[in-house]
């Protein structure tokens, strides 16, 4: 009765994958695809908030999936929360890949505004007319200054906590704050437009 | 327009989230994961080869060199062996010079300090034989005692000691007039010549207890042990060298292995089966200083671990869904293992030694992704045993 128990103890810690980073911190290949796996399941989703295309937000995933083998040689396992951890190694990795390529992207996405402005702006027209689409209303992130939409995924999306937010983005908690709340006023804002273009679209 | 503007904070993110989740992601496709491992550093195989090169080296330079002296060893060496085979064999006490009172004490001094040269100044009684050693010696021994009347008495050893010239060593030579002196000796060279090739083997049986290198679930990991080992072993001066080929067994009580199919699905399947078994083949070598009856030195053992299974169980979701006996190696449960440590070995009569050892794993188990030696409290392991030397 009592080793039942315990045996019952064991496969819960297995639950806890601890066995499984135990032997992924041996660099122990089934171990590792399925710890990779685990974050591509719950991470990916993070990584495409901030790029484009699921090629790149795999190329970001996996480079937060090297950093998180690095630092599992450091972490005690039997008191690790595991998805927690990994998240915010992700979450890291993320925003330094953006960081990175921030120039980039707005110097693509000045390019977009000032020649393909036409070309977007019936798409944006039709997204409306079609009952606030999910792409439409995930776009406005984009249509809002980068600090306070990073702050609003981290916080609404994510599930971080302001101090947290505050030590990803090297930024105290009041200004995630101010962030976060300049972001919904924003956000609220564009939803509005959003919505009465189809009606000055009818009323002209 | 005004539906919006007073939604609240709560809606407005309920609203992104709902967004975001019905937003499509490419499901995980095996294509990825091999995408990903061209990233990752190749896998610590040469540590693994260099281990196993390294400890194979090892053991057969050790029996290579065990061998060696056994066939090819200095002759002084050879001699003393067979000094002590004849004390044995024919119960020769050794008497003070002082009471026998050597005639050419002054003159032996040196002679008197080998092993040969303190039998010779016994007071044995020589046949009447031709002690002149065989053709090519004679230029090497002159006899001095040219005074000694050949008669058909008994005479004394201590009499028939030649001056030798130096130019051997003191042993060739002492061993040389020592043959000529007792031609019984001659029986025992023809005889040890007879038995032609015999190696320096030796067997050893030994219980131990100690920790485990198996994964530790339990509080209680300790299982007793027991090793029967055979190899080769010499003795040089001052130390005795053992090289052996050796078969462990562990018998654990409270070791259980876990193996988890899958925990991403919504189903975790494990199994866990619990140990009955874990044996080794391991290469032990031990070099130990000689103080009389006693030898202690150092014992390195490298060797493989294999688990293997005695119940089986199958759990979904913390659910036992079967229970088996089952016996048979565990897929994974192999790991190379490398303990050191000291070993006392005492001689309790001319071929049985009784010994005592302590090692501490000095790597970490590796090779399986479920071990957890290295966690282990106390890495040690304790032995007894009962050695019988060839």
């Amino acid at each position: 009765m009592q080793k039942n128990s315990q045996i019952t103890s064991i496969v819960r810690r297995m639950q806890l994958n601890t066995e499984i980073l135990m032997a992924c911190r041996k660099n122990d290949r089934r171990a590792q695809k399925m710890v990779y796996e685990y974050c591509y399941t719950n991470y990916i989703r993070m990584c495409m908030r901030y790029n484009a295309n699921h090629e790149d937000a795999r190329f970001v995933l996996n480079n937060g999936f090297m950093k998180l083998l690095a630092g599992l040689e450091k972490v005690e396992l039997d008191s690790l929360n595991f998805y927690s951890w990994a998240k915010r190694i992700m979450a890291n990795v993320i925003i330094d890949e953006y960081r990175k390529n921030k120039n980039h992207k707005e110097h693509l996405r000045m390019k977009e505004n000032e020649s393909e402005l036409a070309y977007f702006a019936p798409v944006e027209a039709n997204n409306a007319e079609s009952d606030l689409g999910v792409e439409a209303i995930l776009k406005l992130l984009n249509e809002i200054p980068d600090v306070s939409a990073q702050v609003f995924t981290l916080y609404v999306m994510d599930g971080f906590s302001h101090k947290e937010i505050g030590d990803l983005l090297e930024i105290t908690e009041g200004t995630s704050k101010w962030h976060l709340s300049t972001a919904r006023k924003q956000l609220r804002d564009k939803l509005t437009s959003l919505e009465t273009i189809p009606e000055n679209k009818l009323a002209i | 327009m005004s539906n919006n503007r007073n939604i609240t904070d709560a809606e407005l993110d309920a609203l992104f989230k709902n967004a975001e989740a019905t937003t499509p992601v490419p499901a995980f496709e095996d294509a990825f994961w091999t995408e990903m491992e061209t990233m990752l550093p190749a896998k610590k195989r040469k540590g693994v080869i260099l281990f196993w090169w390294m400890s194979g080296a090892a053991v057969i330079t050790v029996m290579s060199v065990l061998l060696a002296m056994h066939y090819f060893g200095t002759q002084e060496q050879k001699d003393g062996i067979r000094k002590s085979s004849l004390q044995d064999k024919h119960d020769i006490s050794l008497p003070d010079s002082k009471q026998t009172g050597n005639a050419n004490e002054s003159s032996d001094a040196k002679f008197q300090n080998t092993p040969s040269g303190d039998l010779q100044q016994n007071n044995f009684f020589i046949p009447n034989v031709d002690k002149r050693p065989a053709n090519g010696l004679n230029e090497n021994i002159v006899e001095n005692n040219t005074d000694t009347p050949n008669t058909d008495e008994p005479v004394i050893a201590e009499n028939e000691i030649p001056v030798v010239k130096m130019e051997e060593s003191d042993l060739v030579l002492n061993k040389r007039n020592f043959v000529r002196t007792y031609p019984v000796v001659l029986n025992d060279v023809a005889r040890e010549n007879e038995e032609g090739f015999k190696l320096p083997l030796y067997t050893e049986f030994a219980i131990g207890y100690g920790q485990s290198y198996k994964r530790i679930e339990f509080s209680n990991n300790w299982s007793t042990q027991f090793r029967l080992t055979a190899g080769l072993t010499q003795e040089v001066p001052g130390m005795l060298l053992s090289a052996g080929l050796a078969f462990r067994a562990e018998m654990p009580n409270n070791l259980s292995y876990v193996k988890v199919e899958s925990n991403l699905s919504s189903t975790t399947k494990s199994y866990v089966s619990e140990y009955r078994g874990l044996y080794s083949v391991e290469f032990p070598l031990e070099a130990a200083g000689r103080f009389g009856r006693n030898a202690l030195g150092l014992f390195f053992v490298p060797g493989i671990q294999l688990g293997y299974t005695g119940n089986k169980s199958y759990y979904e979701n913390n659910n036992l869904v079967s229970r088996e006996r089952e016996s048979g190696a565990i897929e994974d449960a192999k790991t190379m293992t490398m303990e050191c440590g000291l070993k006392y070995s005492y001689d309790i009569s001319e071929h049985l030694m009784l010994t005592g050892s302590c090692t501490f794993d000095i790597v970490r188990p590796f090779q399986s992704a479920y071990y957890q030696g290295d966690n282990r409290d106390y890495p040690a392991t304790f032995f007894v045993g009962l050695r019988r030397n060839f």
